[in-house]
């Protein structure tokens, strides 16, 4: 006990100081020994979870008896699962107010783990409400007068909510931020700061991510109390099931003509392909249509609902290819989807896997392409290298590998 | 017609004659020229005598053209059999034919019928029960009888028939007109589909209780084996849920029942094992033993059933958080009243200190301008006058008044109280602030010196006037009063959005304020 006080002294600068998974972190291997609610376990059995993945056997149990947790492991391996379940655990379901307040980058991913909550904690009969932006105002007001034990939502409007006092942050126990090291990336972290703020202290705090960099570590300090740290190294980082591969072009133009060669194989299962910028997916959308290619596509600028129904057509499986930016990077779970085309290389290291996982989820095989101009390859060899990882050249054959 | 009768045996008559003829061998062609008559014709004799000369002539010729094609066929045969013009390309050339190529096409086909044969032997010879390897239409190979052939090969020719229909049909497929109507009927669908899903959310926005059936639209996911798809609809849904209970106890019940069975026969076993050993015993002359052992009954049964009742639970006796955890850097300035949270005003500070990347730091407009305001002389701040004047100096003032409420409360206030304590703690406060209104002492927040990052003396503000003591309010607010930095206003700043309005101090401040206004009016009069 004393030795973890003195540890918990942190020094000023952390900058240095090598971040390993906790040594407390114990594994528990089935679902039936980890104490859960009996509707709880049907609802994780009925979801279709059958062993404990390693995040899994990891994570629950300290944000279960109430620890400040860090958890990171790779995508596709049921991070968003890990803790729905600790929540759904630790929730009081006959009190019906918001106990947890779930926080993600985007509004489609708030959506999903409302679904995902919903999904297991059924038996439960759990509430859980999305509170995002581009919806109805009102709707969202009514929704929380009821009584929400769940919110999950993005931080604009959940602020929004709190400071309308619309959303009780009295009883909230648990915040999680899915997508952690986006939500306190630069562009968020005040927002987060702000909802922050509204909370009980010392509020349980979880952080979840595929990808945590040092520096996001470094500032978890300001919020959370001797977190449990379940760490990946970055070579392990990418996923064996998730095959990667590139196509070299010698100019844009032939990246179209490439897709379209693509096209059969495409829509084998589903696939996503990703553009950096909304005008490009828009374009390209645009040109595939024209030579006859069913596509769908969906990035920020579309009005909510017509994002949230491509969402619901894409997870129904109307569509097999969505052309999209980074707006569908992180988080977003069809489990249909086995390929991923980088149509541009992502603009940091940390997207590249995320919009890799997109595929190859739970366990599944899936298929990375990366279409690279001939000054690219350096940008994708530095990749390969920092994540220990092997990108080859595209195979004729790719279609039998998905 | 008796005519006819006689005219029909004649005729009878004269082919029987005809046929003895034949049957004795005699030439028919003397036959007929004796039926013709005796007398020869000499211009006839001359002719066939001529005729006779020009055959032989015309065999003799044919006999030569006969070896001569012989020896053609030979040399043909020769040459096509052997290797000599396939070597020799002058040889070849030298001929009309090109034996070469020839050659070539004749092992070539020979090759393909070799391999007709072996796939389907159907006019091979040989044992009806003879294994053959046949390739169906479909490209399929397999070992069947020969017998069994002819019905296959029918069989084929089915299918490649309906194979080819199709196709037909496939080519009709690809016509745009049939393309345009299927795309405009999938589009229709989706459209369906669309107005489905926006009746569900219309109906989701008037439940009270949503549930995952609620949320599902149509998404094309694999569940778990153990999946039921609850109603949305709350009555069926408590009636699924009861029934599914109902059967997970039975089958519970059953696998107990079935184990406690279990369980007697294997201990019913065990006493009849242990009585004939000592049977045994008794019989080669050894005294009883074990009675002991017989005694004890199998020490697993009762914990089993006990495992039943109460499945592992965990030991909940870990500690969640050290009572003496550390004042989070963001929860300076937090405070927790009956439970209910305030935000303190945004702590500069924390974005002051260091962003993540260790770099200068990024700050938003507001954040600025609230910095700037924080660190202004008074004397340059906006005229008091504007504190009374509308929404946002209504707003000022409030926070005035928690200020100088909180320089009353005289209690150091402990903000890293644990929730466990801080319900006591909020008690205490409460009592203490109805009491002691009149004596003031200054906050000394003994968290503010323990962190360096923090390292200023901070206020706690952000105490709820109307939850807390509706009547703490102060005759002498009326009063124009310094304007307190705007970096109190924990409500996000102005530019963010409309800022709440927050409910008045309380009746008496209100009264007063009529009352001394009401004052001033009679005293200008």
């Amino acid at each position: 006990m004393a030795e973890t006080r003195g540890r918990r002294v942190l020094p000023e600068d952390l900058s240095n100081v090598e971040f390993e998974t906790s040594e407390e972190v114990e594994v528990v291997p089935t679902f039936d020994n980890m104490g859960l609610k009996q509707d709880l376990i049907r609802g994780i059995y009925a979801y279709g979870f059958e062993k404990p993945s390693a995040i899994q056997q990891r994570a629950i149990r300290p944000i279960v008896i109430g620890r400040d947790v860090i958890a990171q492991a790779q995508s596709g391996t049921g991070k968003t699962a890990t803790f729905a379940i600790a929540i759904l655990q630790a929730l009081d379901i006959s009190v019906r107010e918001t106990q947890v307040l779930t926080l993600s980058p985007t509004r489609e991913l708030a959506v999903q783990i409302q679904k995902v909550v919903l999904a297991l904690g059924d038996y439960l009969n759990v509430q859980c409400h999305s509170c995002i932006g581009g919806t109805n105002l009102g709707e969202d007001i009514r929704k929380l007068d009821f009584g929400q034990h769940v919110v999950s939502g993005t931080p604009g409007r959940v602020f929004d909510m709190i400071r309308r006092r619309t959303l009780r942050t009295r009883s909230i126990k648990i915040l999680v931020l899915d997508e952690a090291d986006e939500m306190l990336n630069k562009g968020f972290k005040e927002q987060i700061y702000d909802v922050y703020r509204y909370l009980p202290p010392a509020t349980q705090v979880v952080l979840i991510s595929a990808t945590l960099p040092h520096e996001i570590l470094e500032m978890t300090s300001k919020f959370m109390t001797d977190p449990v740290r379940i760490l990946v190294k970055r070579d392990e980082l990418t996923l064996e099931g998730i095959k990667q591969f590139f196509v070299a072009v010698e100019r844009e133009e032939w990246k179209f003509d490439t897709l379209c060669d693509l096209y059969d194989t495409l829509t084998i299962t589903q696939a996503v392909i990703f553009c950096n910028t909304k005008r490009k997916v828009d374009w390209l959308t645009e040109k595939m249509r024209e030579a006859n290619f069913t596509v769908s596509s969906m990035h920020g600028d579309m009005p909510q609902k017509e994002r949230d129904a491509i969402m619901k057509e894409f997870r129904s499986g109307q569509y097999r290819v969505l052309i999209t930016t980074d707006v569908w990077a992180r988080g977003i779970d069809v489990q249909q989807v086995s390929l991923v085309i980088n149509y541009d290389l992502p603009n940091n290291r940390e997207l590249y896997i995320h919009r890799i996982g997109r595929s190859g989820r739970f366990g599944r095989k899936g298929v990375a392409i990366n279409f690279v101009k001939s000054d690219d390859i350096r940008i994708l060899r530095d990749i390969e290298q920092y994540y220990s990882t092997q990108i080859d050249e595209m195979p004729m054959n790719v279609a039998d590998l998905i | 017609m008796e005519s006819l009768v006689s005219l029909k045996a004649e005729l009878q008559r004269k082919r029987l004659q005809h046929q003895e003829a034949l049957a004795a061998g005699l030439p028919r062609h003397k036959l007929q020229l004796k039926g013709r008559g005796g007398d020869s014709n000499k211009g006839v004799d001359e002719r066939a005598a001529k005729d006779a000369e020009s055959l032989a002539e015309d065999r003799k010729a044919a006999e030569k053209s006969k070896s001569v094609l012989e020896q053609k066929a030979a040399l043909y045969d020769k040459l096509q059999a052997g290797v000599a013009v396939l070597e020799d390309d002058a040889l070849n050339n030298s001929f009309l034919i090109n034996f070469q190529k020839k050659i070539v096409d004749n092992v070539l086909s020979e090759k393909s019928k070799r391999d007709q044969k072996s796939s389907s032997s159907a006019h091979d010879v040989g044992d009806l029960d003879d294994w053959v390897e046949h390739v169906d239409a479909l490209g399929r190979t397999r070992q069947v009888r020969r017998r069994d052939l002819p019905e296959l090969l029918e069989q084929d020719r089915f299918l490649s028939g309906q194979e080819r229909g199709q196709k037909a049909e496939e080519d009709l497929a690809t016509d745009e007109g049939v393309t345009a109507r299927q795309e405009a009927f999938e589009e229709q669908y989706r459209e369906k589909q669309r107005q489905r899903w926006q009746q569900q959310e219309d109906l989701n926005a008037t439940k009270t209780s949503v549930h995952y059936q609620d949320v599902m639209f149509d998404e094309a996911r694999t569940h778990g084996v153990g999946f039921v798809a609850l109603s949305g609809d709350e009555a069926t849904r408590a009636m699924q849920q009861q029934l599914l209970r109902d059967l997970h106890a039975s089958s519970e019940a059953a696998a107990r029942q079935h184990k406690r069975d279990a369980r007697l026969k294997e201990r019913g076993m065990a006493q009849r094992l242990a009585k004939i050993r000592q049977r045994k015993r008794l019989k080669q002359g050894l005294p009883m033993t074990g009675q002991s052992e017989e005694l004890k009954t199998p020490p697993e049964s009762d914990e089993e059933d006990k495992e039943y009742q109460e499945p592992l639970l965990p030991s909940e006796d870990v500690p969640a958080k050290r009572p003496d955890a550390p004042l989070r850097e963001w929860d300076v300035g937090k405070q927790l009243i009956g439970k209910l949270v305030e935000p303190a005003e945004r702590n500069l500070d924390t974005f002051n200190s260091k962003n993540a990347l260790g770099g200068p730091v990024e700050m938003t407009q507001e954040l600025w301008v609230d910095r700037q305001r924080s660190q202004r002389n008074n004397e340059f701040a906006p005229p008091t006058s504007y504190d009374t004047a509308g929404h946002s100096g209504n707003h000022r003032r409030n926070k005035d008044s928690k200020r100088k409420f909180n320089d009353k409360s005289g209690d150091s206030f402990r903000s890293d109280s644990l929730s466990s304590r801080l319900r006591d703690e909020d008690l205490a406060q409460r009592r203490h602030n109805c009491k002691r209104q009149g004596d003031q002492k200054e906050i000394v927040n003994e968290c503010a010196g323990k962190f360096s990052s923090v390292g200023k003396k901070y206020e706690t503000s952000s105490v709820f006037d109307e939850i807390i003591v509706p009547s703490v309010e102060k005759p002498q607010r009326k009063r124009a009063e310094v304007a307190p930095p705007p970096s109190l206003d924990y409500y996000a700043p102005n530019s963010r959005g409309r800022p709440q309005p927050r409910p008045e101090a309380g009746m008496q401040s209100l009264e007063e304020a009529i009352s001394t206004g009401l004052k001033r009016i009679k005293e200008q009069t």
